[in-house]
This record gives C-alpha cells, sequence and structure tokens, in this order.
C-alpha cells in the first residue's frame, strides 16, 4: 500500500534522513521507531508532502505522489496527524471535526463518519463539547481531536506522528487503546512513535531510525527482544 | 434643538461613520489575518471601486445603489486579476510585501488621475437631497442608505466567515496554514478567495463612500489611515476587534464633532488608541 524507497530530506541545507526505505501493506500497523532529532518527523512529512523530498519515491497504492501537493496526497486516501495540538484553538470542536472532511468521499459519508468517529472519543461529545472551542479542551482532549480529526476524511492509510507526546500515562494507555479499536476495524496505520513498547505492542512491524539511517528492521515481537533496542529505547 | 435629538442625532452619525469605518477595515483586516499582508494598495482599491461606480452611473443611467451590483462583479474580476499577476509573488518576500503593496497604491492611484484627471468627483444620486424627518430630528435619506447597506454587507461576510464551509477554511488558515494544508485544505484557493472578497469589499466601500463625499484618484491614503487606525486599535486580524473598534472611533468622532472642529476630531481617535496600545500592545483582540 505505501512504498518508500531510498527517501532523502531535511531542512535548507541540512539533510535529517537519507535513503530511508520502508513498506507497509494494506491493514498493517508499521511503527517508525527512534529518538529525537532521528528524523522520525521529516520522513512522515516527507510522505504527506509538507515538505519536498530531495531524493527518491513514495509510492501510495503503486502511484507516485512523492511530487504532488499536500491536498492531493490526501484526496488519496492519506490523513496525518502531526505530533503536538495543531487544533484551530479558535473554532469550535464540530468546526475543527468538519474542516477534516476534504474528499468528496468523505463529503458524502460525512454525517455516517461524525458518528462513527465520536463513538470512538465519546469525551469529544460529552455534554455541549462539541461547541465548545477547542483551545478551551485538555491536553488529552485536544489529541484526541487531532486524531479523531483525521479520521473525518476517511482515510485509508492513517500517519499518527508520536501520539503520546506530552500526555499522561494514563492518558497514553487509553489512546493506545482507541487506535487499537481503529486499527481493527480494518485501517492502516503508520505509527511514528518514541514509546517504543507501546509502539511495538501495537504495531506487526517496526523500523528503527538513527541519525537519518534505517539501521534495524523486524518484527513488533523480535525488534523488542532485541538488544540494541533494550538498551537505547527501553533502558535494560 | 433640544438635547435628545442632538443626542439622536449624535447616535445616528455616530452609527453612519461606524459602518463605513468597519467596511473600510474589514477587507484590510481580513486580508492581514488570512495572508499576514498588509494591503497599502487597500484605499486605492476603494477609490477605483468608487469611480467604477460613478462611471456606471454617468454612461449606462443606472441608479447608483443598483450601480452596486455590477461594481461588486467588477472587483471580485479586479480581485481574481490582481491576485494572478500580483499578490501570489509577494507571499515569499517577508516583509519586503510592503514595498510591493505601496507601489501598488501608486500604480492604481496614477493610472486613476491620468484617466479622470485629479478633479474631486461626486456620485450624483436622485435621493441626494431627500431627508427623513422624526420630530425636529432630520437626516439625508442617503446617509441611512449608505449605514444600512455597508451594515449588510459586513453581516453578510461575517454569516459567509462563520457557517460557510470555505469561511471555516478560511478562519482556519488565518489561525494555522500549515495545520489547515495538512488536512488537504488548498490553502492558495483560500488566500485567493480571501483576497477577492478583501478588494470586492474595498470596491464596495469605496462607492459606498462616493455616494455621500466627494474623492479624488488620490484619496484612498486617506481611507487608508482610517483603516488602519481601526484595525491596529480593534487588534491587527481580528474581525471582531474591526466591529468594535469601528463603533469606537465613529462614535468618538460622532460626540467630539459638536466641540471641536472636524480637523481635531481625529485626533481624539488616535488619542485614545494611543491609550489603549499602552494598555494593550496587540490591539483590543487578537487574530481569529
Amino acid at each position: 500500500m505505501l512504498e518508500v524507497k531510498s527517501l532523502a530530506a531535511g531542512y535548507g541545507h541540512l539533510q535529517v534522513i537519507y535513503e530511508v526505505s520502508f513498506n507497509l501493506s494494506k491493514g498493517e500497523v508499521v511503527a517508525l521507531l527512534g529518538g529525537n532529532g532521528a528524523g522520525k518527523t521529516t520522513t512522515i512529512r516527507s510522505i504527506i508532502g509538507v515538505l519536498h523530498p530531495w531524493n527518491g519515491e513514495v509510492l501510495f497504492s503503486g502511484q507516485p505522489i512523492h511530487h504532488l501537493k499536500t491536498s492531493a496526497i490526501v484526496s488519496l486516501g492519506l490523513s496525518y496527524v502531526p505530533e503536538g495540538k495543531s487544533i484551530f484553538p479558535k473554532m469550535t470542536v464540530l468546526e475543527n471535526l468538519e474542516l477534516g472532511v476534504n474528499s468528496p468521499e468523505a463529503k458524502t459519508l460525512k454525517s455516517k463518519t461524525l458518528k462513527e468517529v465520536l463513538n470512538l472519543f465519546p469525551r469529544l461529545s460529552e455534554g455541549n463539547k462539541q461547541k465548545q472551542l477547542a483551545g478551551t479542551l485538555s491536553g488529552g482532549e485536544q489529541r484526541m481531536l487531532v486524531i479523531a480529526r483525521g479520521l473525518m476524511a476517511r482515510p485509508r492509510l492513517l500517519l499518527l506522528d508520536e501520539p503520546s507526546l506530552g500526555l499522561a500515562p494514563k492518558l497514553v494507555r487509553d489512546l493506545f487503546a482507541t487506535i487499537g479499536k481503529i486499527h481493527q476495524q480494518g485501517m492502516s496505520i503508520f505509527l511514528v512513535e518514541q514509546n517504543v513498547h507501546l509502539a511495538l505492542e501495537l504495531a506487526s512491524r517496526g523500523y528503527v531510525l538513527e541519525h537519518g539511517h534505517i539501521v534495524l528492521a523486524g518484527k513488533g515481537k523480535e525488534l523488542i527482544e532485541m538488544e540494541h533496542i533494550k538498551q537505547a529505547y527501553l533502558g535494560m | 434643538m433640544d438635547y435628545s435629538t442632538l443626542f439622536f442625532q449624535l447616535f445616528i452619525t455616530g452609527i453612519f461613520l461606524s459602518s463605513l469605518y468597519i467596511l473600510m477595515t474589514f477587507g484590510l483586516t481580513l486580508i492581514f489575518g488570512v495572508m499576514e499582508i498588509v494591503n497599502f494598495a487597500h484605499g486605492s482599491f476603494a477609490i477605483l471601486g468608487g469611480y467604477a461606480c460613478l462611471m456606471i452611473v454617468m454612461k449606462l443611467g443606472f441608479d447608483p445603489f443598483l450601480a452596486l451590483i455590477p461594481v461588486t462583479m467588477l472587483m471580485v474580476i479586479v480581485g481574481f486579476i490582481t491576485f494572478e499577476l500580483f499578490t501570489r509573488f509577494t507571499f515569499d518576500v517577508g516583509d519586503a510585501h510592503v514595498v510591493h503593496y505601496y507601489a501598488l497604491l501608486l500604480i492604481i492611484s496614477n493610472i486613476l488621475a491620468l484617466t479622470f484627471g485629479l478633479d474631486y468627483r461626486f456620485i450624483q444620486s436622485p435621493h441626494g437631497y431627500e431627508q427623513i424627518h422624526l420630530g425636529t430630528f432630520k437626516y439625508p435619506l442617503i446617509k441611512i442608505f449608505v449605514t444600512l447597506l455597508s451594515l449588510a454587507i459586513v453581516v453578510g461576510v461575517s454569516l459567509f466567515l462563520r457557517h460557510s464551509m470555505m469561511g471555516k477554511k478560511i478562519r482556519a488558515v488565518s489561525q494555522s496554514k500549515e495545520s489547515a494544508e495538512i488536512l488537504g485544505i488548498d490553502s492558495l484557493a483560500v488566500r485567493r478567495i480571501t483576497w477577492v472578497i478583501g478588494i470586492a469589499s474595498a470596491g464596495l466601500m469605496g462607492a459606498l463612500v462616493g455616494l455621500v463625499n466627494p474623492f479624488s484618484p488620490y484619496a484612498g491614503t486617506t481611507y487608508l489611515i482610517t483603516a488602519f487606525t481601526v484595525a491596529i486599535l480593534g487588534g491587527m486580524g481580528s474581525m471582531f476587534g474591526t466591529l468594535i473598534a469601528g463603533f469606537i472611533v465613529g462614535m468618538t468622532e460622532s460626540v467630539f464633532s459638536i466641540i471641536l472642529p472636524s480637523q481635531i476630531t481625529q485626533v481624539v481617535a488616535f488619542i485614545i488608541i494611543i491609550v489603549v496600545l499602552i494598555v494593550r500592545p496587540e490591539g483590543l483582540f487578537s487574530r481569529g
């Protein structure tokens, strides 16, 4: 479904990722792991077209997308959920969700999708919350809103960038349980994450990125048993 | 004139001035909020709208209020053309864009001066001398029309921004262009529509002001100063701030017009701005 071949990208004259290659099949959860500054976010932003790759190819369902604008990539069925709280703080929760609806298919099925998404994130529909300004939500609720907004596009592939970032451990566990539910409903997910343990519990396969290079790849359970992973990421 | 009539007169004049100032600033602050462009040419687009209305009335014999329909259509076309030929090339030049837009102000003003001369012009209306009478209170009917139309345009555009999907996209881009783009929102298309709305509202304002005040090719600078005054007081980029600040400036000018010469009344508005900006440097309201 997603094939990344020898991807190189960076900012200005600074190259951040080198010859990054990986793939993801339909219905799979694949994790990209690595520490701060490894190039995880650069990789995901190059896939969605926010950053233009310097070199290499990105294919989605066999179609090259690395030369397309973000709006065109999103209309093909990719949805990017960025790290942090990229909500529109002065718009309501419902307006934030509506802004995720941009493809013709998503527009047709808007009401149905909204119901499904609010079932996954019931906290966003409690009381009068849909009419509440998004900037007044708690940190955890804002993360939920960003993921829910990504789902409103009815994507075929969800790109999640560090969903656990800055959240309390209890919220992280709840959020990963919800991501698990989204996957069980058939969604393909590319997960960029620093929390190696949680990511590899969910992902069938993983890649480890260090200093812009893929240094390890394997099945989730295999990776978690590797000595390098234990020492570098799990503190064991 | 008794006090109640005087109070009513000041209130109606204040509303008249406020509605024009709000409309004058609306497009300027919308464009700044979404595109971060300080459009120095805003006033010259207003004058262009004034001349367009004048020509449609004089050459085609339209009623001035009916002429606002073709003026709007013309200004929409002007908006699209200037966006494609000029505006879209100024996104990546940083603060230097101010010079580009000042140059655009000069270009439009000079073209108008070469075409129409430097004399002040006035859009004659068949309703120009009619007055409404309420007891001892008298007020020009045309000013009532202009006030109502200005407010209707502002309310209409505000409802569009609040409730339409394109309006929501415009507000989203004004809050975070990158967050909007990653959702698949075409920010270039949003900025194009924003520019066209801003230019059309400027042109309409110019036509409406032309019905009650004379104008010349270089009068755009005066409009621009008033629009900046309101925009800075309200908080650059804040639509709600524009409404409140336009009301404050209009009412202040109206009230002080009975005790101060007209040249001084604008100074009072500037004093209010200085005081507000000392307390709140970002203006009364922030963008969004």
